[in-house]
Formats: C-alpha cells, sequence, structure tokens
C-alpha cells in the first residue's frame, strides 16, 4: 500500500515515501560533512557542551604560556647583525575545541509528512474542529419544528427508530451523524490531496450554517449527508484498489437518498469521481469502476423504490422566486464555492504546491484536474439551481450543505493553496476560517427559529382530549406535544382567509390555535369561539406571531 | 496503514461519545415540558404556569358577587376593610372609576386580586368623544391600556360608557348615537383581543330604564360576541320603585330580549330613609332568587345622597344580617 500510495497519490508534498526515496539518504549526507577532532564527540556526548569525554574535568581553551614560547630578548643594539632576526619557533595549532551544539538532523519536511507525529498532530487538529461544530450546533435550541415533529410521529423504516429516541435523542444523533460527515471529509479530502487540505476542507465545513443547523435538527439529512460523506471517504479509500472495490461505497451511495431525497442529485456526482478517482493508476478500468459504482448504486436504489415507494417530496413546484433562491443559496455557501473555486483553479494550474522540489513525483494531467475541479465545485450549485428551477425553497437551507460537501474538498485545497508554501501566509487561513464562521453563526441564529411553542403547548394541555377536533396552523407540532393525549387525526391545519373562515364558520372545532399577528376577520367578534390566550414567544425580537388560541365558549 | 484507515471512524466514535455525554444535558424541550406538567393550579413554575388568567369561571360563579364602591379604594385596602369590619363579610368586588385618558390602575386591581377579589372599573369616556374612539384615533391609548391590563394579569371586570342610556353622561343619548356607542364598543374590544388581553371580563351597563323609557336598550347591544355580563345600575330612592321586580324588570325585561348573559346590579344603593331596611331586604332577596343574577356592588360613597350603608343603623343591621348568607362572596379563584 505504502508504495502505492507513493506511486499513486495525488498528495502534495507526497508521503514520507517520496522524498525518503528522492533525497539523498542520511548516510550519505553525513559523509559529506567536514570531519574534524574527535568524531566520537559528535554523537551523543554532544549535549555535555565543552567537556571533553572521559576526562571528566571541565576543558578551558588556555593562551600558550611563556613556556610554549620562546622569544629573543628585544634588539639592544649591541647585535653585529644588520637587521633583527627575531628567533622562533613554530608552535603546532591546538586541534580546535569541538562545537558547542550541533544542530539536529533537520528532516526534509515538517509536519504535512504522514509520519505518526503529523498523522497525531492532524488528529488533534480535528478533534477541535469537530468540538467546534458540535458546539455550534449546541447553541441552537428550542421547541420541535413543525417538520421535526412531523418527523418524530413518522414510523418509517428508517425514520421509526429514530423518533423514537425523541426530540432531543434525534437531535444528539443528528449531531453524532454530521460529525461524522465531516471526519469523513476529512479523510477523503486527505487521500485525495493531502492532510492539511483535509483540515482546512474539515473546518469550512464544520462552520458552514448547513452544517450547524442539519447538526441540530431531528431528520434523516444528518444521516444522508453522512452516507453520502462514507460513499465519497470509499470511493477515495479505494482509488487504488481493484475496480470491484468500487462496489463498497455504493450501498452507502444508494442508501443516501432514501434517508432524505435531496442526497439523489449528488449520485451522478459520486460516479464522476468514481472516475476521476481512479483514472491515474487504471486507466480504462477506471471506467469500469465508474460503471460498477453506478450500476450497482442504481440496482441498490430501484430494490429501495420497489421495498419503500420513491421518496416524495423531491419534485414538488412552487412558486418561490429563484433569483431569491439563488441570491439566499449565494450568501448560505459562497464564500465556501469561492474558496474552493480558487482552490480548483491553483490546482489545475499546478497540482502541486512544490513544498519538496525533490518529491514530486507523479501528478494527474491537467485535464483530470480540471475535470475534478469542475465536477467538485459545480456539484455546490445542483441544489440551488434545481430548486430554483422547481420555485421550491423549502428546507434549501439544508440541502444547499449536501452539494458544499463534495465543493468543500477543493476549498481545503484552496485554503492551504493560499496559505502558500510551509504556510507562508497563515493569516489567510485564518481570515477565510473566521469570515466563514462569522457569517455561519449568524445565517444559523436566523435561520434556526424553531416555534415557541411552550406556552402553546402549556395553554392547549388545559383544553384537550381524547375526543376534540382542533383546528391550528401548526398540526404536526401539536400532534407531536400531544401524542400521548391525542391522535394526529384531531389535529387539522387551519386554511388561509377563506378558507379559515369556512373552518370557523362549521363550528366543528373544539379549539383555535393560530400563529397570526392579528385577529383573523372569522374569528373577530365571534360569538362561537372565546379568545382564551394570546401567547407571545418569549424572545420578542425574534419575529415571530404570537399564538392565539380560541375556545368555544 | 490500519491507523490511518480507522482515523474517521474513530474521531467519529469519539464525537458519538461526547455528543451522548451532551445530549443528556441539552435534553429539556420547553414544550415537551408544559405537554406533561401537571394541571395548572399547582404552584409549580414553568412555562404552564406563564398562561393568562382565565376568566371563564368567573362569568357564571357558583355564589353572589358583593361588590362595594368606596372612596380610596382599590389604590389602598383600607377603605375596603373598613367596610368589611363594618358589615361582618369581605367584599370580592371593588368599583372604581377610571376617566377616558388615565391609565389602568394595576396597582389597586392587584391590590384587590391579593385580598381574594376582582376589581371593576367604570370606563368613563367624558372625553373626547365615543367617535374618536371608533375610529381608531384613540387606539395608541386602548393599546396602552390594554396592555397595562393584559400584563397586570389578574381579571378585571370594565364596564366601558355606563348609563349610556341616560341623557346625563356626555357619552349619553344627548351627544352619541346608539351605532358609534356599539362601534366604539366593539373597536375598544378587538383591540384589546388584538394585544391579548383576555383577562377582561366586558360589562355592559346600562341605567335601568324607569326614567328614560323612551330609550330602547336593544341599539346599544354590542353583541353577546363583545359582552360578558350585563350590569343594571339601579338606585333604590325615596320616590322611586321599591321592588326588585319594577325597579329592575322593566329593564331587565327589554334585555332579556336579546341577550341571556348573567346579570350583574353592577351599581346600587339606597337612598337613606324610612323604606332603606326595606330596599336592602328586597335587594337581597331579588339577588339570591333570581338565577341569572350574579350579584350587586353597593355605591358606599356620599355623593348628591348619602348613600353609605352605615349611616342608617337599621338598614346596616339589616345588610349584616342578610350578608352573612353564604351564598354572598367568594374568594375570586386564583387562577
Amino acid at each position: 500500500m505504502t508504495t502505492q500510495q507513493q506511486d499513486g497519490s495525488w498528495s502534495e508534498p507526497g508521503s514520507q515515501q517520496d522524498w525518503q526515496q528522492h533525497y539523498p539518504p542520511y548516510t550519505e549526507q553525513q559523509q559529506q560533512q567536514p570531519v574534524h577532532g574527535d568524531q566520537q564527540a559528535y554523537g551523543d556526548h554532544q549535549a555535555y557542551g565543552y567537556q571533553q569525554p572521559y576526562t571528566g574535568q571541565p576543558y578551558i581553551p588556555q593562551q600558550p604560556n611563556p613556556a610554549q614560547q620562546r622569544y629573543t630578548r628585544p634588539y639592544t643594539g649591541g647585535s653585529d647583525a644588520e637587521y633583527y632576526v627575531p628567533e622562533y619557533t613554530v608552535v603546532e595549532p591546538e586541534p580546535e575545541p569541538e562545537p558547542g551544539y550541533v544542530l539536529p538532523e533537520v528532516p526534509v519536511s515538517a509536519w504535512a509528512v504522514d509520519n505518526s507525529r503529523s498523522a497525531w498532530i492532524s488528529r488533534g487538529a480535528l478533534l477541535l474542529i469537530l468540538l467546534v461544530q458540535a458546539g455550534l450546533s449546541f447553541r441552537l435550541d428550542g421547541s420541535a419544528f413543525p417538520q421535526e415533529a412531523k418527523f418524530l410521529v413518522s414510523d418509517g423504516a428508517l425514520s421509526g427508530p429514530v423518533a423514537q429516541l425523541g426530540l432531543a435523542g434525534a437531535r444528539a444523533l443528528s449531531l453524532a451523524w454530521a460529525l461524522g460527515a465531516t471526519a469523513l471529509l476529512f479523510g477523503a479530502t486527505r487521500l485525495l490531496f493531502n492532510a492539511r487540505a483535509g483540515l482546512a476542507a474539515a473546518a469550512m465545513y464544520s462552520v458552514l450554517e448547513s452544517t450547524a443547523f442539519t447538526g441540530r435538527y431531528a431528520s434523516l439529512h444528518s444521516l444522508s449527508l453522512f452516507l453520502l460523506a462514507a460513499a465519497l471517504w470509499l470511493l477515495a479509500r479505494t482509488r487504488q484498489s481493484g475496480p470491484a472495490a468500487v462496489l463498497l461505497a455504493a450501498p452507502f451511495a444508494a442508501l443516501a437518498p432514501f434517508a432524505a431525497y435531496s442526497a439523489a442529485l449528488y449520485l451522478p456526482t459520486l460516479t464522476v469521481l468514481a472516475v476521476l478517482t481512479a483514472y491515474r493508476f487504471r486507466g480504462a478500468g477506471a471506467f469500469v469502476r465508474g460503471a460498477l459504482f453506478a450500476v450497482a448504486t442504481g440496482a441498490l436504489c430501484f430494490v429501495g423504490v420497489l421495498l419503500h415507494g420513491t421518496p416524495s417530496g423531491w419534485n414538488v413546484q412552487s412558486d418561490d422566486s429563484a433569483v431569491e433562491l439563488l441570491k439566499e443559496s449565494a450568501q448560505w455557501g459562497g464564500v465556501v464555492l469561492l474558496v474552493a473555486v480558487i482552490g480548483a483553479v491553483g490546482f489545475i494550474r499546478r497540482a502541486r504546491m512544490g513544498e519538496m522540489p525533490w518529491a514530486e513525483g507523479s501528478a494527474p494531467g491537467a485535464v483530470r484536474r480540471s475535470l475534478l475541479g469542475l465536477t467538485m465545485c459545480a456539484t455546490a450549485l445542483l441544489a440551488p439551481l434545481y430548486q430554483a428551477w422547481l420555485g421550491n425553497g423549502s428546507s434549501l437551507y439544508i440541502h444547499v450543505g449536501f452539494g458544499l460537501l463534495f465543493a468543500v474538498p477543493m476549498a481545503g485545497l484552496g485554503v492551504s493553496r493560499m496559505m502558500g508554501a510551509h504556510f507562508r501566509y497563515p493569516q489567510i487561513g485564518i481570515m477565510i476560517y473566521v469570515a466563514a464562521l462569522v457569517i455561519g453563526m449568524a445565517q444559523t441564529g436566523g435561520l434556526y427559529r424553531p416555534p415557541d411553542s411552550a406556552a402553546m403547548v402549556g395553554a392547549l394541555r388545559e383544553v384537550v382530549d381524547t375526543k376534540g377536533a382542533y383546528l391550528t396552523d401548526d398540526p404536526e407540532i401539536s400532534a407531536y406535544y400531544f401524542r400521548a393525549q391525542t391522535k394526529p387525526a384531531q389535529w387539522h391545519r387551519a386554511g388561509q382567509g377563506a378558507a379559515l373562515t369556512a373552518e370557523v364558520k362549521k363550528d366543528s372545532y373544539d379549539v383555535i390555535a393560530l400563529r397570526a399577528d392579528s385577529v383573523p376577520e372569522a374569528l373577530r367578534g365571534n360569538a362561537d369561539y372565546r379568545l382564551l390566550a394570546v401567547l407571545r414567544p418569549s424572545d420578542k425580537d425574534g419575529g415571530q406571531e404570537p399564538y392565539r388560541i380560541w375556545v368555544k365558549r | 496503514m490500519i491507523r490511518k484507515s480507522v482515523l474517521p471512524l474513530c474521531a467519529a466514535l469519539m464525537s458519538l461519545a461526547a455528543v451522548a455525554g451532551c445530549g443528556v444535558l441539552g435534553g429539556d424541550d420547553p414544550a415537551a415540558q408544559a405537554a406533561k406538567e401537571p394541571s395548572a393550579g399547582s404552584a409549580s413554575k414553568g412555562p404552564g404556569a406563564e398562561l393568562p388568567y382565565d376568566v371563564k369561571p368567573l362569568l357564571h360563579p357558583g355564589k353572589e358577587y358583593f361588590g362595594v364602591a368606596l372612596d380610596g379604594a382599590p389604590s389602598s385596602l383600607k377603605p375596603v376593610d373598613a367596610f368589611a369590619k363594618t358589615v361582618g363579610k369581605k367584599p370580592n368586588l371593588v368599583g372604581s372609576y377610571s376617566s377616558w385618558g388615565n391609565g389602568f390602575n394595576a396597582v389597586g386591581a392587584q391590590n384587590v386580586f391579593g385580598d381574594g377579589g376582582m376589581l371593576y372599573v367604570s370606563w368613563e369616556p367624558f372625553k373626547p368623544g365615543l367617535d374618536k374612539i371608533a375610529d381608531g384615533s384613540q387606539d395608541a391609548y386602548i393599546k396602552k391600556y390594554a396592555d397595562s391590563v393584559r400584563k397586570t394579569d389578574v381579571p378585571v371586570a370594565i364596564s366601558f360608557g355606563h348609563e349610556m342610556n341616560g341623557h346625563w353622561y356626555p357619552w349619553g343619548t344627548k351627544d352619541t348615537t346608539p351605532e358609534t356607542f356599539v362601534k366604539a364598543w366593539r373597536h375598544i374590544h378587538d383591540v384589546f383581543q388584538q394585544v391579548g388581553a383576555t383577562n377582561v371580563i366586558w360589562v355592559w351597563s346600562p341605567n335601568v330604564v324607569n326614567p328614560v323609557r323612551s330609550v330602547k336598550l336593544e341599539p346599544y347591544w354590542p353583541g353577546d360576541a363583545y359582552v360578558d355580563w350585563v350590569g343594571i345600575v339601579g338606585y333604590w330612592t325615596r320616590t322611586g320603585a321599591h321592588t326588585f321586580d319594577t325597579l329592575y324588570g322593566p329593564t331587565r325585561s327589554q334585555i332579556d330580549a336579546f341577550t341571556d348573559k348573567p346579570v350583574l346590579i353592577s351599581e346600587t344603593s339606597s337612598e337613606p330613609g324610612e323604606r332603606r331596611r326595606a330596599d336592602v331586604r328586597a335587594l337581597f332577596a331579588g339577588v339570591k332568587e333570581d338565577k341569572d343574577v350574579i350579584g350587586f356592588l353597593w355605591f358606599n360613597i356620599p355623593k348628591r345622597a348619602d348613600w353609605r350603608i352605615q349611616s342608617s343603623p337599621l338598614a346596616l343591621a339589616e345588610f349584616k344580617r342578610l350578608i352573612a348568607d353564604d351564598d354572598f362572596g367568594f374568594e375570586v379563584p386564583r387562577s
């Protein structure tokens, strides 16, 4: 494997085998050094400073004493010589004292090389990144979103067991999947490029708005992302193995759309990546690898559809403004995509940064580099473009994260390239990370605003029973929180305007709970219903409308 | 090689463990707590305790309200305590008057509620006229008032523009039409609903029709959706009617034609004189016997006549004897 990696890795300052082979061996280097003094003193004893080996006494260099110098008396005029000839003897020069300190052997490269120390540094940095991600998710809190509540009362093959965990449990599980996805993303990027790019990619991904949101959202989106990340990692991991090894990734890729339908958009990307990641090692075999992956994934998806039907909701059209959706997507993922494009351009121009020119090794050709850069960057646009085309902005703030998962390796490479060889400009990396962090935090804070339903639930608790019919704007939330007291069928979704008026006139609902800033016309001065309470959200600046609850008089 | 391949797995496992630890801490969902909370009334804090006061149980109480209007109350409860000592029973409805433009007496409302009773406010729109109220130009004031009521979160009975069928107040028949009155009433009610001041009992309070027979009440009626109680203002005077039926009957028969809301004798007293003791007896008997009448509010302030019950020892003795009946007075429910 190591030899293969040396040949086949796209690593920038290659793996350690790369330089070890190209660099003059250590012994050679030592021989080139000038030899002076006692060779023994250079070894283990150099740390003893001026202490002479074996003497046990400190050695202090001395001026030659008078006994060692023989001078003639100075000229007094009594000599017969015409000129003064001094008498002297040439003294043998003292052997040079040992140097006090000798620079230790300098490795040809620092931590970016895959030795065990650098691997542990990477793991430590990744752990910090994951801790930050967990913190960013945990700062989001509140009652269930309507979609979460709907998920938590569902009983699908995948969703049922998760729903059993309740809101807190399902959210914690989501975070676990999200952290796992980040770790796998690091692994995949490290295999495709190098550990530095891997860490930068994980750091960029961990602070994204969609990452923090998904990690605190009781749904299967997070699982779906984890499955995609696992498939990506397996593609990278098996890039040098036989084409059949790619089949390992197929089940993960095939399962992802059944967790969240939006993952289906990324199966073509994975197929392309199956080819592109393998091409260097297997030649035409790479296409076999891609075909195998596509066929296996397709077959598994087909079986899944036969067993569980098509996931619903994937093609619901709506009338949201396409421009607005693209604008929002740009706000949520623009920074990462921009850095990814920079990374891709840099990658296309130059396969490696050239930190260790002697360890260049072989690198993919320009065409393959271009295709990889293009595939990864373009994938980030899939969900925004698709949903803009549908005009359906539903959960787009989550779906952008799916595409960014594939663009982020390039973004990691971009950060690594912008920081330059040997971390020449670390401030650029820090700047990008801080910008992404702040933007992500602000956006998540704005988006993660679940309805403040606690007071509403508390008020309804007094009036609901097992028989009543209830009209509400959030039937999912009530059905979830009152799953012990009521049946989901007792909760009906309130209409708007004329539909609401008709529903109110029917007079068949025992309680009407609406989220409305003002009293709807139908309920103003209504002789059948009495306003029980107006419950304002505890966060007054949150922009949420108060709950208004009417009961039968 | 193995080390490299297990790295992502290792990280995932570590994060899982970390999350499992944190998940326990972050596991409190306020809404789930609210759904499980034992029914309100227990002293538990938590989201359930933040629910606004529900006046429903106060609308048709099992016993009769015993109310009183006193000088100085409810800003201070001393007059109420003194009155309670005089008659031997603590009133559970304390009347007060609030001119349009004045703020809501939140402290008074809390004082009274803290003492087991409920504040009754006669809201008197002397200025700027009901048409101004109806057209929305007074909304800022109404909203402020309503918000103050809502924040007080104790039950309050509000009687807007009482004795609207008389000609003696600026909002009466002389200067205002019934349509404007109804429009203003509904508008105020709507603003209160908008603000969410649901802790109000709305009392529509005409004067007894006896002195103003020509004025029909129905045009002044805002509708069942806008009114909780019918209040009747009717004093026992030396020259007027002297039975419960003749004093309140004609008014009630008109009202019965358009609503069956509970009736409160919202302002009454008896003029000092020979008949006072009999008047007191008739009032108590009438209130107690009539199932639709939910109580009375005694005007115990000297104004034009000395309406204070303690000014007539014999009548006071009768008052004391009758009010001792367990049917009169009760503690207003705490939540």
